[in-house]
């Protein structure tokens, strides 16, 4: 009897571990690093905030996710403002631009004191 | 009809237990019958009585392949040291005979190559069909017994050696570091440049022109620096080319770019065929 009562408490103890582990890991806030300022050909921008989460539309000043994906449409121009957080490394890949399929686009990466400006064209 | 329904009960419980145990039985079954269909591998039995037995594998040039051996034989040796032992696939050392080793080894040969003793493993390179025998001379076969059991697993397909990059008529950029990501070392051998239709091995020392096109295999990472500032690094299996001091054209999978630190010289990537990474 001891045994078992021994052995559920142990159990409670891992199930409550657990569940305090998941909540933690769900509470972690997602890291910014930059937002768009503009766009033309706005309905062809899409942004995937995660590899897995499905691409919405994007607007003018909508924020930027650490690991983001900027997806171009046939077209579409945008320009995004980034900075690097203190706490993400130099070789983090803060967000990534790829063109639609059968589109080409040009990324001009400049640098200044606010941090980068990313501006995409089509090419 | 309680006894009845004591023994749906442990039906069900068996069925319960049972039928993942089943489960797991038939897939671990399926297994090792899935590692023997592998054209990679290949297993033969070498009677000690044969001199010379051609296998089916047949390998490409620079192409190598291990081998291991189990099973003893017998070979009617006149040494009292290796009489009425079961000597193994590396033979008997006490005595040789036709090829410079131990008598009684397992020996290979590759195509019309010379033979040499194999042991219980060793490897082998091509081209050609690989013959295994018996290290014994040519009329004393006849009172061998016994067979070894021998695995011939292929390896990698060596890559052809390409030459280094000659240097660039202008040189827009140099690499940084190439490195494996399985060994965490420096590879530059896992990195091709295209130029004028004929492909280079990068060196720590190549510099590149405009329409380089670097290509990075499966295992190796690769940053570049532009002259002008400005980095670039290509992931795995990526590819891109250089289009001007400061412009590159990501062809496949991923590139990354941190742009440099003034502002005269932005750095342009077009993406047509690939993503572009931004680093900060």
């Amino acid at each position: 009897m001891r045994t078992r009562h021994a052995l559920l408490a142990c159990l409670a103890v891992v199930f409550a571990l657990a569940l305090g582990s998941v909540a933690l890991a769900g509470s972690t806030k997602p890291k910014l690093v930059g937002s768009v300022t503009a766009i033309s050909g706005t309905k062809s921008v899409k942004i995937r905030a995660t590899t897995t989460s499905t691409a919405v539309t994007v607007k003018v000043g909508a924020k930027l996710q650490l690991g983001a994906t900027i997806v171009m449409g046939k077209g579409a121009r945008a320009t995004l403002r980034l900075k690097r957080p203190a706490s993400v490394p130099k070789s983090r890949v803060l967000v990534y631009v790829k063109s639609a399929p059968g589109t080409k686009h040009t990324s001009t990466l400049t640098r200044d004191a606010k941090g980068i400006l990313v501006t995409i064209a089509p090419s | 009809m309680l006894e009845c329904r004591a023994v749906h009960r442990i039906r069900r419980r068996y069925v319960v237990v049972a039928a993942p145990l089943a489960l797991l039985a038939l897939l671990l079954a399926t297994l090792p019958a899935r590692g023997a269909s592998s054209a990679k591998t290949v297993k033969v039995s070498v009677p000690a009585s044969t001199m010379w037995m051609k296998t089916s594998v047949k390998l490409a040039a620079g192409e190598s392949a291990s081998i291991t051996a189990a099973g003893t034989i017998s070979y009617g040796s006149g040494d009292p040291k290796c009489q009425g032992i079961p000597i193994t696939a590396d033979g008997c050392a006490a005595e040789t005979a036709a090829i410079a080793g131990p008598a009684g080894a397992l020996v290979a040969k590759v195509g019309a190559g010379k033979p040499a003793v194999v042991g219980r493993s060793g490897t082998v390179t091509g081209p050609g069909t690989i013959s295994l025998g018996i290290n014994d001379y040519e009329t004393e076969f006849g009172n061998n017994t016994g067979t070894f059991v021998v695995t011939i697993t292929r390896g990698k397909a060596a890559k052809p050696a390409l030459p280094d990059l000659p240097p660039a008529t202008q040189s827009n950029a140099r690499p940084v570091d190439a490195k494996s990501t399985t060994t965490g070392k420096s590879n530059y051998g896992g990195v091709t440049i295209t130029r004028d239709g004929r492909s280079y091995r990068m060196t720590a020392s190549s510099t590149l022109q405009t329409g380089d096109v670097i290509s990075t295999d499966g295992e190796t990472v690769l940053t570049i620096d532009f002259a002008i500032g400005g980095r670039t690094g290509l992931a795995r299996n990526s590819s891109v080319r250089i289009t001007g001091d400061r412009q590159i054209e990501g062809l496949r999978g991923t590139t990354m770019a941190t742009p440099p630190s003034s502002l005269d010289h932005p750095l342009e990537i077009q993406t047509n065929g690939g993503i572009l990474g931004v680093r900060g």
